[in-house]
């Protein structure tokens, strides 16, 4: 089975954990970057583009040192070498405001992280689920 | 009362010239009356001398012809016929002298018989005479002697003298009497001609009187009127800017005496700064002549105080000068009040500003606070339950027991974030004002509900519901939060929740009652401040924001949300919504 990559951009450790938590118990066999910021995860994507490497979905946070969510996905989504990379906001914020200049910035979904445990393993499970056995992606080869 | 005068004035003039004119017209009828009577005392001593003379007449006939007769001298025949020829003549004479009296006129026809019957007598005797019949002749003479005529002559003339002289008499006694009514109504007239007069000269005089003192005493007044007015007036020359007049006002309150004053300009009691604009101003005045001034200045008092005034002038000719009536009143005072206001509303201003600064710092703070919160709460629990889940029965029993105890304090804590959250979300603006109808929301908070009223066996009744004007998410968290604590709080019996409104002048009134625990009365004011709770979380859970997020929401609404309950019994919660808002 083909081995998905996913690059998680948290500055929470602990969120961090969960998340891998969570994609540990998942059924699909799977490789986790993660990047601490903005600029970091740019870095990252910037290096592996157009390689093999590159990463089959983002989960970005929005509250980030540096350059933060919203903004990072701006320039991933302006980005024609990057900007097919399904990027789901996963934040404790609710925020209308963060909603909406998410969506702005097309995003591919926006998740509010559940506080419950239980609901947040399963939100990462579905994500998961949805996003890499549900959905149809291009390849990602160039 | 002028009028009143006036009239009797005239009236009293109109009677003197009445009566003067009376007099005359009695003075010139006297004298008429006395020229007449003049004529008739002249024409009856005419009668007399005439009768006189017819009677004298009569006896020279009589002695002529009787001469003749005695000497037979033909002369005296001459003599008789001269005098028998003048006799008619005489007596007529005598007839015209008697004029309209009948009585008189047949006197003289008695006279005249007498006469020509006593010439007839005398002429027979004569020619019987001259015949030589002398015997015949004094036969007729002492015939005559017999019948008298001549006495009977003489008898009509004295009667007819005697009744002139009577008449004479008693038309002389009617004038004197007339004569002297005349007089004392003469005297009369000119006694209340005079007394007119007296009165019509001394009225005049009263009158001039009168009204030089009332011009004295309107000009005390209006003199009065002008010094001790409350304001400050003055008079100045517009060409030489010299003060012409000023009132006791403006001498007590600028400390200038009034030959100080007099010995000024205007521009004296200006001070120094404030001449350009003094200038200015008066040029356009002059550009303006006869125009009306008014405007806000600032004196220089003889103390050196310099006070706040305001200035009304307006063109008068005063004493052949072209001046300016200037009247001034102080308001330093309510200029200082003016300021002190405008300061206090500054500074209220800047409170109110300052407050609502604070007010949404607050909420931002609230949000930011709960909002933020959620992070680390979320890293306390989740990692909490994937303690208890991954390592539960791997610890001892009191392990599991502090990891249940935190586990629980983490969710509750999660609640009043949760909570407070909510309640910092209800804004004080008014963006999201539309009509809502409340039966739909109503609707749908009883869905939300639907599983909750099944289990409790609850019965909800719903009256008629209005469409309000609101924020529809807002008006739904209220009936929210009314019907869940109306289910909460429920009593041993079903839950039997009714909802109803009520239309009022300005607002609408609804209630949310139920036959629930109900709430001591003291309690009534505290439920609705946030985090006050009545129960123990044992009993009842919550956080204690549900009614506080009510009283919010209905504030907002331009409203008033209380409480009245008996405990055990039920409460009934109502609230207002402003029809406008």
């Amino acid at each position: 089975m083909q081995q998905i990559h996913i690059l998680l951009v948290d500055d929470n450790e602990g969120d961090i954990l969960l998340t891998k938590e969570a994609l540990d118990d998942a059924r699909i066999i799977n490789r986790i970057s993660i990047a601490y910021d903005g600029v970091e995860a740019l870095r990252f994507l910037r290096k592996h583009a157009g390689g093999g490497d590159m990463p089959d979905l983002i989960l970005l946070d929005i509250n980030l040192p540096r350059m933060n969510g919203t903004e990072l996905l701006g320039i991933i989504k302006t980005d024609p070498g990057l900007k097919r990379i399904p990027v789901i906001m996963l934040t404790t914020s609710s925020a209308e405001k963060d909603i909406l200049a998410s969506y702005n910035n097309y995003a591919n979904c926006y998740i509010t992280k559940p506080v419950d445990l239980d609901r947040f393993m399963d939100v990462v499970r579905t994500i998961e689920d949805f996003w890499i056995s549900i959905v149809k992606l291009p390849k990602t080869v160039q | 009362m002028k009028t009143f005068f006036g009239n009797r004035l005239v009236n009293a003039i109109a009677i003197a010239i009445v009566a003067v004119l009376v007099i005359v017209v009695l003075s010139v009828w006297q004298y008429q009356r006395i020229r007449d009577s003049g004529v008739i005392i002249r024409r009856s001593n005419a009668f007399l001398l005439q009768s006189e003379k017819v009677q004298r007449t009569v006896t020279q006939f009589e002695v002529d012809v009787k001469n003749y007769l005695l000497t037979g001298d033909s002369s005296f025949l001459d003599t008789a016929g001269r005098v028998a020829y003048l006799l008619p003549g005489a007596i007529d004479s005598l007839r015209l002298l008697v004029d309209g009296d009948s009585e008189q006129r047949s006197r003289i026809d008695s006279l005249q018989f007498y006469v020509d019957g006593n010439r007839n007598v005398l002429e027979r005797a004569m020619r019987l005479s001259k015949g030589g019949e002398f015997g015949g002749a004094a036969m007729l003479i002492n015939a005559e002697a017999r019948t008298g005529y001549s006495h009977r002559i003489e008898s009509a003339i004295d009667k007819l003298e005697t009744a002139q002289r009577r008449s004479l008499e008693i038309r002389r006694t009617a004038n004197q009497q007339k004569a002297v009514q005349l007089q004392w109504a003469l005297w009369c007239l000119t006694g209340a001609v005079v007394l007119l007069a007296v009165f019509i000269f001394r009225k005049i005089k009263l009158d001039l009187k009168m009204e030089r003192e009332e011009r004295i005493s309107t000009e005390d007044k209006y003199k009065m009127l002008f010094d001790k007015s409350p304001l400050a007036k003055w008079v100045y020359d517009e060409e030489t800017l010299r003060f012409l007049e000023v009132n006791g006002t403006a001498i007590q309150d600028y400390g200038y005496s009034r030959n100080e004053f007099l010995s000024m300009s205007i521009a004296d009691i200006r001070p120094a700064e404030d001449l350009d604009r003094l200038r200015l101003d008066l040029e356009s005045v002059r550009s303006h002549p006869g125009s009306f001034r008014n405007g806000q200045w600032r004196h220089r008092k003889k103390s050196g105080e310099i006070i706040d005034v305001d200035v009304v002038a307006h063109p008068i000719d005063f004493e052949g000068h072209r001046a300016r009536m200037v009247v001034v009143s102080d308001i330093t005072d309510r200029r200082r009040y003016e300021e002190q206001l405008h300061r206090l509303n500054t500074d209220l201003a800047k409170r109110a500003a300052e407050l609502s600064a604070s007010n949404a710092e607050l909420e931002r703070f609230a949000y930011i606070a709960s909002h933020d919160l959620q992070e680390p709460l979320r890293m306390v629990s989740s990692f909490l339950q994937l303690l208890q889940k991954r390592y539960s029965g791997q610890l001892d029993s009191k392990a599991d027991q502090y990891i249940h105890y935190a586990v629980d304090g983490a969710e509750r804590m999660k609640a009043l974030i949760m909570d407070l959250l909510e309640y910092s979300r209800v804004g004080t603006g008014k963006e999201n004002f539309t009509p809502v109808d409340t039966a739909v929301v109503i609707q749908e908070v009883g869905e939300i509900f639907h599983e909750k009223i099944i289990a409790a066996r609850a019965q909800v009744e719903i009256g008629r519901l209005p469409v309000v004007t609101g924020d529809k998410v807002q008006l739904t968290q209220l009936f929210q939060n009314l019907l869940s604590n109306a289910l909460k709080y429920h009593s041993d019996k079903p839950p039997v929740i009714r909802i109803g409104v009520q239309e009022e002048a300005a607002h609408w009134l609804f209630s949310v009652a139920d036959n629930g625990i109900g709430i001591d009365p003291q309690f009534f004011d505290k439920i609705f401040i946030i985090f006050q709770r009545l129960h123990n979380k044992s009993d009842y859970s919550g956080t204690g924001i549900g009614l506080a997020i009510c009283k919010k929401i209905v504030e907002r609404h331009g409203g008033r949300i209380w409480v009245e309950s008996l405990p055990q019994q039920g409460s009934t919660f109502y609230f207002t919504i402003h029809k406008k808002e």
